[in-house]
């Protein structure tokens, strides 16, 4: 009786998902439109900083850097709830940058889930690094290379992990929700994005909107995957 | 004047690195303008450290290293960009990077900021005479062995380095390739005067792109010289080793006349001893160590009789009994036994063997010059 009932949902947010998409839905549409804004500008960011950070540690020797990569590899598995919680301390009225009043704002939510992906692009990056031969790199020092032009070199050797990196980091935001929940506050058309939606469709009962934005999710999530795929085909050691 | 300058050099790898503990020492070591160094020995001696050191890649030693009468720094790697840019070097697994074999061998230009055309006239002046033009073109992961080498070695020359190191260059190479490749970097590198230092443990490839030799062991040079004399004439046991000479006996001279010394040598067992004939010049009484080739041993089928053949000059003749055959690059080698512990190898070809009818358990003679038995005296 339970999965009759259960088949009904799924078969009754199928057609309301469609109805929904092929409808423009104003409010489905906001929505991802802000998911995709929000999570699109947090993964840049975390690539324009974490990729040259990887691509600088992973070629230098210093004292500490052993202690820095595990702290980048330790920020990979951060809980995101842990994140929303800090970035609430410090943007919240009593917070260091309470001044700034950011809670409860995109910009907020931004921040969080530049926390989240920057470890990601850095340590994947310093990762992929570790993969390009070691002789290449001293071929490039035999070179007399410089650090910014090694960088550039060792970065067009792993330039297709590069795009795995970006990918990754954008699946790992746009699904997030527990950090946005806390910092963005769910409120309709400024800080409600997919994962969000579900959360408060859920709460209210209606559970075929919410499978419905849960499919697009899903779509997009999948369609990133796909891209991964289609753009690493054969991917090459060092690449 | 010296291009590489060494003095008291010292270095010791890190303790959190996999070879803590390897200490290299090389109290004193120099390279010529134009000149040509192997670094002769066995895996693990410390002649890629050594080489790596000479090239700015390792740092943290102690000691004086020049580099074109430039000072090497203890700072990162690649930091003597004066020095640096006038040497180059060649690893033993041809690195690429993940582009076009054009690019490839045009990046040390860009690197160092070559103009354009500049980079266009060498990089096409360089795949002309590598004879590389066919795959000019071709992602450079998608070529075979030989090729990559190849693109490497043009990578480096179109930098018109004047000293080039070469890190076991030719050690993934099949012996076609090998050849050539060897050939190919000597007739260069004598053609635009380039200084070369060589890892290697193979014999022939340090004679045929060398003039002098450096043997090392155990992270020192125990040897230094020209090339051709280190090899003929090793000083001690481990060098005598390493340069090939793999049999090696102790024995105390019973005569010596006419340039020609008689050793009588015994194993552990001393059950047998055997009686060399060495073209040496000893008192005596004197103990001696002595050294053989297996390039140097003539075999020939057991037909009776002992003692010297009178139809050969050489002064050595021993019969014995081949224990073991064991095919190898360009025939056969024999392990024989003459009894009392004494076993000798035997390098001949495969036709010689198949003609004379050789194989394991069959008794043979066997004759060595009393000019190709080495030694020196112990201390």
């Amino acid at each position: 009786m339970l999965a009759l009932r259960s088949m009904d949902i799924i078969y009754s947010a199928f057609i309301k998902c469609f109805g929904l998409i092929i409808g423009m839905d104003p409010y489905l549409l906001e929505v991802t439109r802000l998911t995709l804004v929000i999570s699109s500008l947090s993964t840049l960011a975390s690539f324009v900083i974490g990729v040259p950070a990887g691509l600088v540690i992973a070629q230098s020797d210093f004292a500490f850097k052993r202690l820095i990569v595990s702290i980048v590899n330790a920020g990979m598995g951060l809980p995101p709830v842990v994140v929303g919680l800090v970035v609430a301390l410090l943007f919240g009225r009593s917070g260091v940058f309470g001044g700034l009043d950011l809670l409860y704002t995109r910009t907020a939510v931004f921040i969080s889930q530049l926390i989240i992906a920057l470890p990601m692009a850095c340590g994947l990056t310093i990762a992929a690094c570790g993969e390009v031969p070691r002789t290449l790199k001293l071929q490039l020092d035999s070179f007399g290379a410089g650090v910014y032009q090694k960088s550039f070199y060792l970065a067009r050797e792993i330039k297709k992990s590069l795009i795995v990196i970006a990918m990754a980091s954008f699946g790992s935001v746009i699904s997030e929700v527990g950090a946005v929940i806390m910092v963005g506050g769910n409120i309709l058309n400024e800080t409600r994005v997919l994962t969000t939606a579900i959360v408060s469709e859920v709460r209210v009962g209606n559970y075929d909107t919410a499978l419905g934005f849960a499919f697009i999710l899903l779509a997009l999530t999948f369609a990133v995957n796909y891209a991964v795929a289609v753009i690493t085909p054969g991917k090459k050691s060092g690449a | 004047m010296n291009i590489v300058e060494i003095k008291d050099l010292s270095f010791k790898y890190p303790e959190d690195k996999k070879r803590a503990g390897f200490e290299l020492k090389v109290p004193e070591l120099s390279l010529a303008r134009g000149s040509s160094l192997a670094l002769f020995g066995a895996s693990g001696a410390g002649k890629s450290t050594l080489l790596a050191i000479c090239a700015s890649l390792q740092k943290g030693f102690a000691g004086s290293v020049k580099l074109f009468g430039t000072q090497l720094s203890n700072d990162r790697c690649g930091a003597d960009g004066e020095a640096v840019s006038r040497m180059a070097i060649l690893f033993q697994d041809a690195p690429l990077f993940n582009c076009c074999v054009y690019e490839n061998i045009s990046i040390g230009l860009q690197i160092r900021k070559t103009p354009r055309a500049e980079i266009k006239r060498r990089v096409d002046e360089m795949i002309e005479k590598l004879n590389i033009s066919g795959i000019a073109y071709a992602d450079a992961r998608e070529i075979s062995g030989g090729q990559a080498k190849r693109v490497c070695l043009a990578r480096l020359l179109v930098l018109k380095p004047e000293l080039l190191f070469l890190d076991e260059p030719f050690y993934s190479l099949d012996a076609i390739n090998r050849s050539q490749i060897m050939h190919e970097l000597k007739r260069l590198s004598a053609e635009a005067a380039i200084a070369l230092m060589l890892v290697t443990h193979d014999k022939n490839e340090a004679l045929a792109l060398c003039e002098n030799l450096a043997v090392m062991d155990a992270g020192a040079i125990i040897r230094y010289g020209d090339i051709k004399s280190c090899f003929n004439n090793p000083k001690s046991e481990t060098e005598a080793r390493l340069l090939g000479r793999n049999m090696v006996f102790y024995g105390q001279v019973t005569v010596c006349s006419d340039e020609v010394a008689e050793i009588e040598c015994v194993t552990e067992n001393e059950s047998a001893p055997l009686t060399f004939q060495a073209a040496a010049d000893y008192k005596k009484g004197d103990r001696v160590c002595l050294m053989i080739s297996p390039q140097d041993l003539s075999v020939s089928p057991y037909e009776g009789g002992g003692g010297k053949s009178q139809a050969s000059s050489a002064l050595n003749c021993f019969e014995g009994e081949i224990v073991s055959a064991a095919h190898y690059e360009f025939g056969m080698l024999l392990n024989i036994s003459t009894g009392g512990g004494f076993v000798f190898q035997a390098y001949i070809t495969s036709r010689s063997y198949e003609s004379l009818g050789l194989g394991p358990e069959k008794k043979v003679k066997f004759f060595i010059k009393a000019t190709a038995v080495k030694s020196f005296l112990m201390p």
